[in-house]
């Protein structure tokens, strides 16, 4: 099944990126990452983390025993941060785009109460 | 996006932990929740992850539960609603994910046909897991349990589906050890193999012949004697003309079928004075020709283990069930009970002397006997000593099919 970029995978990998992290720590950093518009459950955390981790994205890094709790650490590797840069850059373009197609309108064409409004997407 | 997303539930005045993340990297901002998962939390999340493959579960279904535990409210004794359907939602999503495509699927579990090799992570759950004989055999279950009910109505077709989920029980295991060995065979550093086909040499297996001679002797024995016990029982008149024996009426219906009931008796009578003075005979001398009997290292002897007192014990049950059907006119006529009779009397008897003169034999210490040499003491060929078994190439499939790692491992 070919690997699909979605929003929720995009800041995983971003979280990884920063530095190595448990789940529960994925979890917060995505969840700051998309000011807290994207929280991931554990559930859908894990199935991003199979995903990004046989596609070869990420791989664990090591397992602590803290207090009887057990966490284990993944990092990005090498072929994850390609696809993070590639992936940022598409949405740079896209996004650049989307500014050269929202500036040659005038305000209030589309029904936006303002520029302001088009210049924050 | 917002539909895979859930209310965070942390709280943000969790005590941050003092221990440092990784140690590679002992500066993680986001340190997680120091306590002790509550027991009452990781049964109930345990409840929920039993969604997720059970090859799964055993490599992540520790840490995940810690991560719920994270993600939820302080002093959470029980999965909350939402994250329970997320749990389960993407724990079929993974069974999903490795499951094999349709006809994939049908071509092995109807015709055991070998899967790819990237579905052997699914296979090995499948074969580990609870019921895989059920699961294995039910399109046979149900074609057999089909024609019998078209054939003969509803209730012996159930007795049918009854006497094959016993056989599964007792088979199970033996069912399972045997799938795994053939998909997921030995490592080569056991095994000699010889090329890239996948040759490899193992010991002659052989019947042995003490133990198989007991059993037929014992499963022969006690068919006799439960069937006639049953005739006695059976209504007469119910399923053809009775027949006095001994004092005793019984009822032995093969007259059904054009044999008269008095030509049974007699051929039965007949099988038991031939066969038994005819095996004894033949293996008189069996004692002294089979001293100095070579030993056999490259020889498995079949037919002692657990699984052969498995299918004892499954023979004898079944011919257990079909006496008592009989003897209370239930489901089924005399279709089964009178040729599993008359084998009996031909094998159950013969069997019981052969196995008291190989026991005797076998007094001696040396190597124990086998079916086969049994057969060639006991044949014309008995002059000629016995010879010593040579290892045998068989073929399997060309490497073992290594799974993959459940998880990564830790750096």
């Amino acid at each position: 099944m070919a690997f699909r970029m979605t929003e929720q995978t995009y800041l995983v990998l971003l979280a990884l990126a920063q530095q190595p992290r448990h789940g529960y720590g994925v979890a917060q950093a995505v969840k700051e990452l998309s000011d807290g518009v994207v929280r991931l459950g554990a559930g859908t955390l894990y199935g991003i983390l199979d995903r990004i981790v046989a596609e070869g994205y990420a791989e664990a890094s090591g397992e602590q025993v803290v207090d009887g709790r057990l966490r284990r650490y993944y990092r990005l590797t090498d072929a994850g941060g390609d696809a993070l840069t590639t992936e940022t850059a598409r949405l740079q373009a896209i996004a650049r785009r989307a500014q050269i197609v929202l500036r040659a309108h005038p305000a209030g064409q589309f029904g936006f109460a303002s520029r302001a409004a088009a210049g924050a997407v | 996006m917002a539909d895979d997303a859930r209310p965070a539930a942390s709280s943000p005045d969790r005590a941050p932990s003092a221990v440092p993340a990784d140690p590679a990297d002992p500066a993680d901002p986001v340190p997680a929740p120091a306590t002790q998962v509550d027991l009452r939390f990781a049964r109930s999340a345990g409840v929920w992850l039993r969604a997720y493959p059970r090859r799964w579960r055993a490599a992540r279904a520790a840490e995940m539960t810690e991560v719920l535990a994270d993600l939820a409210e302080p002093g959470a004794t029980r999965l909350d609603a939402h994250s329970a359907a997320d749990v389960v939602r993407n724990g079929w999503v993974t069974r999903w994910r490795e499951h094999p495509p349709a006809w994939t699927f049908l071509a092995y579990r109807l015709s055991d046909r070998r899967l790819p090799a990237e579905y052997d992570p699914w296979l090995w759950d499948d074969v580990t897991g609870a019921l895989y004989w059920f699961r294995r055999s039910w399109s046979g279950l149900f074609i057999v349990a089909g024609a019998i009910g078209l054939a003969n109505g509803p209730s012996p077709a159930i007795a049918a589906l009854a006497v094959w989920t016993i056989f599964g029980f007792v088979t199970r295991g033996y069912v399972r050890r045997e799938a795994l060995s053939r998909y997921f065979p030995p490592a080569p550093p056991m095994l000699k193999v010889f090329g890239p086909e996948g040759f490899r040499h193992v010991p002659r297996g052989r019947v042995a012949a003490r133990p198989v001679l007991g059993a037929t002797a014992l499963v022969g024995l006690t068919t006799v004697g439960v069937m006639l016990l049953a005739s006695r029982f059976a209504a007469p008149g119910d399923h053809g003309p009775t027949y006095a024996l001994l004092g005793r009426t019984l009822t032995l219906p093969l007259y059904q079928y054009g044999f008269p009931t008095a030509l049974q008796a007699t051929l039965g009578a007949v099988a038991v004075a031939l066969t038994v003075p005819v095996t004894a005979a033949l293996l008189a001398g069996l004692p002294r020709r089979a001293a100095g009997r070579p030993a056999q290292p490259h020889r498995t002897l079949l037919g002692a283990g657990r699984t052969a007192h498995r299918v004892v014990a499954a023979l004898v049950a079944w011919h257990l069930l079909v006496a008592l059907l009989i003897a209370t006119n239930t489901v089924l006529d005399f279709t089964v009970g009178v040729p599993a009779t008359l084998l009996g009397l031909l094998l159950g008897p013969a069997a019981l002397v052969g196995w008291l003169v190989v026991r005797r034999t076998e007094h001696d210490g040396a190597a124990p006997l086998a079916l086969g040499d049994v057969a060639h003491l006991a044949g014309r060929r008995r002059r000629r000593p016995l010879a010593v078994d040579q290892p045998v190439a068989v073929w399997t499939w060309p490497d073992p099919y290594a799974l993959p790692a459940p998880t990564p491992t830790a750096a």
